[in-house]
């Protein structure tokens, strides 16, 4: 088995900061992603050889991108690309499908698996056309496709009104915005933006462009049944309360292609979780997140976690506290002495507490609203891979079943191949109605491996 | 004590001569290795003292899919011992003409009726013993059905409950501490598993029981590829596909398991040995992709027989644990036990059996 | 249901089969990518309901997007990048 001084699972912001920061400590840094490219899902770049001279990488951005670029270039960083870590064995042994690197022992292991976007079932979800926001960014900045034909941009966020209107530039026919927030409380939030100039701009940018091209944003809507034969056709939409609760009789149609979807995000925990690591349930983002001590390593020894995998913050956070672990892991693998290292770290942890007040003001704009289960009817898949229904659910629960491990077994909800990715929020956000803060930190439920699935050929 | 199957079958055949049953459990029923078992239900792969019980127990759940009517995915598909050369050959032979002495219906399948026979199985595999009895079942299904009808029968069933002390009142009388309440009783039975160390430890006994972690995985669901319960002459695989479509793959690969901090861990070795092992025989398994792992807490005897019946010394104080195969064996040893409480006997009960073999040797502290 | 963007160079196209049909593909794109390109929304049916699924996350942890190599090995459409020969079936 190899061994490596500090091994990074996520090639995001988060991940080349602290891989940066700890190889200019002269720390022996392995960074391992699934892509072929650093750079996480913010960061996506082309693949090459196909080959772009713009980067897609949003511009309030741009600097911390333009950063890591420069910075990974001064320093040696072994990456393991296209290599996914499908397993973390005792105690900080990596099992890979790379072929020259099939088992990794990390003496120090950084976890910056980022987040995904946040699952919100109703009729139709499961149609082909029915696409993440995020995976229409990844097709765009990775790929360089844009939708054809008609597109609804649905959800809430700023993500919304930044997809819109790139999309609209390249020259997609977005056909409207629906948020499921009320104008009102948008400009409430806008008004907590003064603390980012910036980003308050480029939301004026954004919206400005959408006016221009005439594409209506319905606020305090939501989509409620996604219709079609063999794909995505209509899109039945209506309005909704401050509860995301669709309200009946309010109901329009439209003829829609491709629906892209956004509610927010879920920190990924299944490498924390599979390690064993400490975690406590977050109700509003319906998932959970690692326990850290201030310099954020877990309650493993020698396990840290930086990013969006630790509540969802953002990518000047990632940036900061990927610093804040390459540092903490440079000092710990002797690399650096504590008094060189101590007045950086705190002006470090400084600068991540004051960023808070964005991944407050995240939180604020994501929190998951309940009303958003009244879309669900008793034929509606939760669970995508293993087709089980709400009606089959909410039978469990009535029949006194309560904790996600007993729902697993007798529904055989989150068997499938997303392995509960896709399932578990919307149960948690339905088991959340009934059970207290405390009850659901003690849901009892194991990881393990596979991560993802994975060919029995590759472990032969 | 013990929510496993044994506590739940036992629970349940209680209940239906009218005996007033409380079931403690210490966590969730059917938790522990009783779900963590992949639910074949396997004679001819059995120590040959224990085929009689594993071949009660495959027809108890038979009959218990009937009489419970609900699909416990109870199929009786028949299974494949298979062998990979010559000594392992020797050695089916023996097996298989020891089992049939013992009144097992079993074939011997020489390689090219085998292939006919079976053709998803790779050339490695060159014989195998046929049994008709080897079936396969849904262990989820089990405890929700036998929960729900043990609870229909008045069985009270309490969860998130730990035993933390037995008194002994007098001869026939115990007192039961939990983390929750107290009950006394003049008869219960300790279905604990692994955990019965700890039980016996309550009233003085050392038993030699161990933790063997067995690990179990499932691949992703795919179309009917093979439809018997595949077993090796050297153990160490267990393959069979179930109803939803996943391939089930086990054999007693160990991972690591420490009950005091209560941690089980996968191991990649055996994760590993395991898969190899699969696809070596039967290799249309290389295109599938692995999606579940788990893991369970076996507790073994150091003959792997079952520890069953009343302690001597302590009239009312039965025991039904630890059995290799427990999956299979389970609803006989609930059924025996149920005998011995009510009739003080039963003819399925035999010596080897007996939980008082291992009294001398477990020194009372 | 996407189109390829014309400010990105592609390089020499070439073909993978899918299907019974021939598809065009540029090194550096994924199956999705040539898949949806090509129109072809459906990459797999439900398992239960035979129900159409296709590409959902993007970022390979929904598996919706599965789609069967020549040798029956399900890939995830949107992780898989095509090469020259391929041969892929979808609605699998």
């Amino acid at each position: 088995m190899e061994e490596k001084d500090f091994v990074i699972i996520g090639t995001g912001p988060a991940g080349i900061s602290a891989a940066v920061t700890a190889a200019k400590s002269g720390v022996d840094v392995t960074l391992i992603g699934e892509d072929p490219r650093m750079g996480g899902q913010i960061f996506r770049q082309i693949i090459p050889p196909l080959y772009s001279q713009t980067h897609y990488v949003d511009t309030q951005n741009e600097k911390i991108f333009n950063n890591l670029s420069e910075e990974k270039k001064k320093v040696h960083l072994q990456f393991l690309s296209k290599t996914l870590v499908w397993g973390i064995f005792d105690d900080k042994v990596l099992a890979t499908d790379n072929k020259d690197h099939p088992l990794i022992k990390a003496k120090k292991l950084l976890i910056s698996e980022g987040a995904y976007e946040a699952p919100v079932a109703f009729p139709g979800w499961t149609l082909p056309g029915v696409i993440t926001l995020g995976g229409t960014q990844i097709l765009l900045k990775s790929q360089g496709l844009i939708p054809r034909g008609r597109t609804l941009v649905a959800g809430t966020g700023p993500l919304l009104y930044y997809t819109a209107s790139q999309l609209v530039k390249n020259g997609a026919n977005v056909v409207g915005v629906l948020e499921a927030s009320s104008l009102f409380k948008w400009m409430n939030w806008t008004f907590r933006l003064i603390r980012a100039p910036k980003l308050l701009w480029k939301g004026i940018q954004y919206l400005t462009l959408l006016k221009k091209r005439r594409i209506p944003i319905y606020y305090n809507h939501v989509v409620a049944k996604a219709e079609g034969t063999e794909s995505l056709e209509k899109v039945i939409f209506t309005k909704d309360n401050n509860n995301w609760e669709p309200q009946e009789g309010t109901e329009k149609t439209l003829d829609v292609d491709t629906l892209c979807l956004n509610f927010g995000f879920i920190p990924s925990t299944i490498f924390t979780h599979m390690a064993g690591c400490e975690h406590e349930f977050d109700p509003t983002l319906r998932g959970w997140i690692p326990t850290l001590n201030n310099k954020l390593e877990t309650s493993k020894e020698g396990i840290f976690v930086a990013g969006d995998c630790n509540g969802i913050g953002g990518v000047k956070k990632a940036f900061v506290e990927g610093q804040i672990a390459g540092t903490e892991i440079a000092l710990q693998l002797g690399q650096v002495s504590k008094p060189e290292t101590h007045s950086f770290l705190s002006r470090l942890q400084k600068k991540n507490s004051r960023l808070n007040w964005y991944q407050k003001f995240l939180k604020d704009i994501y929190a998951f609203r309940p009303g958003l289960l009244k879309l669900l009817t008793p034929e509606t898949f939760i669970c995508r891979c293993e087709e089980v229904d709400f009606k089959t659910i909410t039978n469990t629960l009535e029949n006194g079943a309560w904790s996600l491990d007993q729902i697993k077994r007798l529904t055989r909800m989150g068997m499938g191949r997303c392995q509960g990715r896709f399932c578990f929020p919307t149960v948690l956000g339905i088991l959340s109605k009934y059970y207290s803060q405390k009850e659901l930190n003690q849901l009892d439920f194991s990881t393990r491996p596979p991560a993802k699935p994975l060919p029995l050929k590759e472990l032969i | 004590m013990g929510g496993g199957i044994i506590g739940i079958c036992a629970s349940y055949f209680l209940s239906k001569k009218n005996v007033e049953v409380t079931l403690i459990e210490k966590g969730e029923i059917g938790k522990e290795a009783s779900t963590a078992n992949v639910g074949t239900l396997a004679v001819q792969n059995k120590d040959i003292k224990a085929i009689p019980l594993a071949r009660e127990g495959i027809k108890t759940w038979g009959e218990l899919q009937e009489e419970l009517k609900e699909n416990l995915e109870f199929h009786q598909s028949g299974g494949l011992r298979v062998t990979e050369d010559k000594p392992q050959l020797r050695l089916l032979h023996k097996a298989i003409s020891v089992q049939k002495k013992s009144g097992l219906d079993i074939k011997f399948l020489a390689r090219r009726e085998l292939h006919d026979f079976a053709p998803y199985l790779g050339p490695s595999v060159v014989g195998a013993s046929f049994c008709a009895e080897d079936s396969r079942i849904n262990p989820f299904q089990c405890f929700a059905a036998l929960t729900k009808a043990a609870q229909k029968n008045g069985v009270k069933i309490y969860t998130h409950e730990r035993v933390i002390s037995i008194k002994i009142i007098q001869k026939d009388k115990y007192l039961i501490q939990t983390t929750k309440g107290q009950y006394q009783t003049s008869c219960l039975v300790n279905c604990t598993g692994v955990w019965s160390k700890n039980i016996f430890k309550m009233i003085n006994l050392d038993f030699p029981i161990t933790l063997s972690p067995q690990q179990s995985m499932a691949t992703e669901r795919i179309p009917p590829l093979f439809p018997h319960i595949i077993n090796h002459i050297k153990g160490k695989l267990s393959l069979k596909q179930v109803d939803s479509g996943n391939i089930l793959i086990g054999g007693g690969w160990e991972g690591f398991g420490d009950l005091i901090r209560d941690i089980r861990n996968i191991s990649y070795e055996s994760l590993k040995g395991n898969i190899q092992y699969a696809c070596q025989i039967i290799p249309k398994l290389k295109s599938l992709n692995l999606i579940r792992c788990w893991i369970g807490s076996e507790g073994r005897s150091p003959d792997r027989l079952p520890l069953l019946g009343n302690l001597k010394h302590l009239p009312g104080f039965y025991t039904a644990s630890c059995a290799k195969g427990g999956f299979t064996l389970g609803p006989a040893l609930a059924k025996i036990t149920t005998d011995l409480i009510i009739k003080g006997k039963s003819s399925l009960f035999l010596p080897h059996y007996d939980v008082n073999r291992y009294i001398s040797s477990s020194k009372r502290q | 249901m996407m189109k390829r963007l014309k400010q990105v160079k592609r390089g020499e196209p070439f073909n993978i089969q899918v299907d019974n049909e021939f598809l065009t593909a540029y090194h550096g794109e994924t199956l999705a990518t040539v898949l949806l390109s090509a129109g072809k929304k459906i990459m797999r049916k439900s398992l239960k309901n035979k129900n159409p699924r296709g590409y959902y996350c993007g970022m390979g942890i929904c598996n919706e997007c599965l789609v069967k190599l020549e040798d029956e090995t399900r890939v995830r459409a949107c992780q898989t990048l095509a090469e020259p020969s391929m041969k892929i079936k979808t609605g699998a």
